[in-house]
């Protein structure tokens, strides 16, 4: 009873982290579904967050989120990741059409007084104050504007693909089959800032930058 | 023919008057019916008189005058030019009084055409009122004759009657002569009877001698008797004779009769062809003139043209003596300009020019890059000279502050420097009131004037370090100030920085501190990837049709080789364009011959055969025309129809004028026309 009640009032690091990745999970799959980057017919609805989020089907782009997002729920667990960038560029011309950061921030956690209770010798994991209902509303209107920046993004009329850039802290270590890369631009780029959702430990905010012609 | 040819002469001289005037006229009207759509631009004065005299002229005349009108449009800028413009005017007036004088003389001939024909015509009637006179004199002599002709008739009725009288009475008289001969013989055979009974019984001789006497007279009387018959039979036979010379007679006098008429009508058709000739003549020479007028109408216009064509050759040749006018000029200056090359050195030829041209070109696009080079670099330096400024500006305002500030510190260096000094002084003389007074000390030794001292003295120390921290917090206020406006400006930069970062941040330059990992196998890459085969494999299947249709383009014995998706496509393709073509092939020759029966079904329905021989321009035959050369020609624009000038529209002015001018109907027109021609030729019909 107390367990339940103490996860409804309170976050941990690990939920933060989970949240997080739930969040740029369905994020990505509603762009993917939005931008018209995979046929409409390959994503089936799904209710989370009281929220009813287009899933790929399509089992490449399940296993590759999967992967990615696992391994960025770790890194942000150990706070080594900064930023997140979807990139959407035409198959043809490797040019890139469409940007869409996740920066992330690490909020200082407000309630020390865990830690100190604690003690130093074993430090216990942080634990964010924000209830999960909450964040949850918050997630729900990012996807939200999400799904309404349609009206002004511009259309993609050619074959598009999509990649996900993680910026990490330079000491991270790199992981098998990952790569290291360099950051893309959009020449000419016109950007958009959403809103953002904090989980009191994770703090996202969400821009998206595209091709102003 | 007929009597009325005198008159024919006279018709033929009216038609060609009106003829001529007809076409005058016509040509006139045409000219105002082309006209018609478009406002008439009459720049020139003369032009009106111009419409009356020659109308062809004035066609061409207008052509130029619209021409000018457009060119004038623009307006002659320079003073030579009006010049020019005025001298062409004056030419032109010139050529026009011309023109005139030559179209008075061509009057004048025609006049004295006239007047001859007028003095033939006098002549014609004189003779014809002659032949009339003839004939009435002819007509009396033939009266005269007839009369006689009667009077002999009358004299033969008269004379056959006497003969039959004489016949008659003859005849009677002959049968009153048999009667009595009868009677006689009658009376003799009964005297004879009567003798020889009385002879036999009575005396013969006493009666014999009366007898014989009497037989004598008889005898007598007998002979006389047959002499008369035979006297009568003679009159009888002349009388034969005489009826018989009669119908000779008669006969002869037909027979004169008919000859007289025939000589007559001899004569009549003497005299005829005898004017026949004359008047054939007159007509060949009448036609003669009239083709003569007409060769000088013809001329005339000619010449107009002629004219209208020497006018425009002759602008042509003003134009290009103006043009070789500037090109001397040009060529003059070209000269000094080649003169000038050539005192400069670089004679020899265009060869040699063209290879400096062509040096110098070279060097001017070395010299281009270099300065486009030069220029980039200028402006990179512009830039960094325009930051330096800035930069400089700013240093600048740090230093006039600097310097403010430092005249202020010097200021207030100098005031601390007096007070110092002040301070200085007064310590020296408290040194020495202290020595005084250590001397005192020294000499006196007593402790109450030093107790009294002391607390005096320090109030006066406290009192100076009150002032020296008040002069050392002026001097760091005053320090403080330009360290405060520093440190304001540092806050902006950093603030201008930072919202710079944040853009850049926004803008995905992140800062380079991260390290950017991402999947080795993320979708994109794989698209990226496929992409690149599907390139490749098209581009080798690009290659192998190129081949292919190398191949195929050799002969068509290697289209067996090639893959049979493709060879049947072609094949298709084949087949479809075959179709195609015979589909337009059928369309075309359904198209012909609709075109064709339309075309059929107009002629025979509006009588009109209509022929499109440029874009707007109709030919017009007639169906009910003379000759295949009398057509109407129509230009329909977008200002309406338009007739054009024909030799055949030239005789239909009465038309012309009531359709076309009075009430603006074509079809009205073409109707009359058309109905005009179907009475003519029916009329034709019906007199053959």
């Amino acid at each position: 009873m107390t367990e339940t009640q103490q996860k409804a009032k309170c976050i941990t690091l690990k939920g933060s982290a989970e949240l997080v990745k739930q969040y740029l999970l369905y994020g990505i799959n509603s762009i993917l579904y939005q931008r018209g980057i995979y046929p409409p017919e390959t994503f089936e609805p799904a209710e989370h967050f009281g929220l009813f989020f287009l899933m790929s089907t399509d089992d490449k782009i399940k296993s590759f989120l999967a992967t990615v997002l696992g391994q960025v729920e770790e890194w942000l667990v150990q706070k080594k990741v900064y930023k997140l960038t979807l990139v959407i560029t035409n198959v043809n011309t490797k040019e890139v059409l469409e940007k869409w950061d996740f920066k992330v921030d690490y909020e200082a956690p407000v309630s020390n007084t865990v830690t100190i209770m604690a003690g130093g010798d074993s430090p216990l994991p942080e634990v964010g104050t924000k209830d999960v209902k909450t964040i949850q509303k918050e997630i729900r209107e990012v996807i939200r504007q999400i799904t309404g920046t349609v009206s002004f993004l511009p259309l993609l009329d050619c074959l598009c693909s999509f990649d996900i850039l993680t910026y990490t802290v330079p000491d991270c270590g790199i992981p098998k089959e990952w790569d290291e890369t360099q950051p893309v631009f959009i020449a000419n780029s016109q950007e958009v800032q959403l809103r953002s959702f904090s989980t009191s430990i994770h703090k996202m905010d969400t821009i998206v930058s595209y091709k102003n012609n | 023919m007929n009597d009325k040819d005198p008159t024919c002469v006279i018709k033929m001289i009216k038609d060609l008057r009106s003829g001529s005037e007809g076409y005058r006229r016509d040509s006139g009207l045409s000219l105002r019916l082309s006209s018609a759509g478009v406002t008439p631009h009459s720049l020139l004065e003369e032009s009106d008189d111009e419409d009356v005299s020659t109308p062809k002229r004035a066609r061409l005349d207008e052509s130029t005058n619209s021409t000018l009108y457009k060119t004038s449009g623009s307006a002659p800028g320079s003073p030579w030019e009006w010049r020019r413009l005025k001298g062409e005017v004056l030419s032109l007036r010139t050529r026009l009084s011309h023109q005139e004088a030559t179209v008075q003389q061509l009057h004048k001939i025609r006049r004295e055409m006239e007047e001859v024909f007028e003095k033939e015509k006098n002549l014609l009637e004189v003779q014809v009122e002659q032949d009339n006179q003839t004939i009435s004199q002819l007509e009396a002599r033939l009266d005269v004759a007839r009369r006689t002709v009667q009077e002999a008739r009358a004299a033969q009725s008269a004379a056959e009657k006497d003969l039959l009288l004489t016949k008659t009475k003859l005849e009677q008289k002959t049968v009153s002569v048999l009667n009595e001969n009868a009677k006689l013989l009658d009376d003799l055979k009964q005297v004879s009877s009567k003798s020889s009974i009385s002879s036999l019984p009575k005396d013969p001789e006493n009666e014999s001698p009366e007898t014989v006497i009497k037989l004598q007279a008889a005898e007598a009387r007998i002979a006389q008797l047959e002499q008369k018959l035979r006297e009568s039979m003679t009159s009888q036979q002349e009388l034969e004779l005489q009826n018989v010379e009669l119908q000779n007679l008669k006969i002869k006098l037909e027979k004169l009769e008919s000859e007289r008429a025939l000589w007559e009508e001899g004569k009549l058709m003497v005299n005829r062809a005898a004017r026949a000739s004359d008047l054939e003549k007159e007509l060949q020479s009448a036609k003669e003139t009239i083709a003569v007028l007409r060769e000088s109408v013809k001329g005339k216009l000619l010449l107009e043209e002629q004219m209208s064509n020497i006018m425009q050759r002759l602008e042509h040749t003003e134009k290009l003596e103006q043009q070789v006018a500037t090109l001397d000029a040009k060529r003059s200056e070209l000269l000094v300009r080649v003169s000038e090359y050539e005192s400069i050195g670089i004679g020899g030829g265009p060869a040699a020019i063209k290879r400096e041209l062509n040096r110098l070109q070279q060097a001017e696009a070395i010299l281009t890059a270099e300065e486009g080079q030069l220029r980039s670099k200028m402006d990179a330096v512009q830039r960094e000279c325009q930051n330096l400024h800035r930069k400089y500006e700013e240093a600048k305002k740090l230093a006039t502050e600097m310097t403010s500030s430092s005249e202020r510190l010097n200021k207030l260096v100098s005031r601390l420097q007096r007070k110092m000094i002040l301070v200085t002084r007064e310590r020296d003389s408290y040194r020495q009131q202290l020595d005084l007074y250590e001397k005192e000390i020294t000499i006196m030794e007593s402790n109450s004037a030093l107790t009294e001292r002391i607390p005096a003295l320090e109030r006066a120390i406290d009192g100076y370090r009150n002032l020296v921290a008040r002069l050392e917090a002026d001097l760091e206020a005053a320090d403080g100030s330009a360290l405060k406006a520093e440190c304001q400006a540092l806050r902006e930069k950093i603030d201008r920085l930072k919202g710079e970062l944040e853009h850049r941040a926004l803008k995905g330059d992140f800062n380079c501190n991260a390290r950017i990992l991402h999947f080795t196998m993320n979708p994109a890459a794989i698209a990226e990837k496929q992409a690149e085969e599907k390139q490749q494999a098209l581009l080798r299947e690009v290659e192998e049709l190129r081949a292919r249709v190398s191949l195929g383009n050799n002969g068509t014995a290697a289209n067996a080789i090639p893959l049979p998706g493709s060879s049947l496509q072609a094949q298709e393709i084949a087949e479809l364009k075959q179709t195609h073509e015979i589909k337009i092939a059928r369309l075309k020759e359904a198209f012909k011959v609709s075109s064709q029966e339309y075309r059929q079904a107009c002629y025979q329905l509006f009588g009109w055969r209509v022929d499109r021989t440029k874009e707007g321009e109709y030919k017009l035959f007639s169906l009910y025309a003379e000759s295949p050369d009398d057509f109407l020609f129509f230009h329909v624009g977008e200002e309406g129809v338009d007739l054009l000038e024909t030799a055949f529209s030239a005789t239909l002015e009465r038309q012309v004028q009531q359709y076309l001018q009075r009430q603006h109907s074509v079809p009205m027109f073409l109707n009359a026309v058309q109905s005009d021609l179907f009475a003519q030729q029916t009329t034709t019909n019906v007199m053959e």
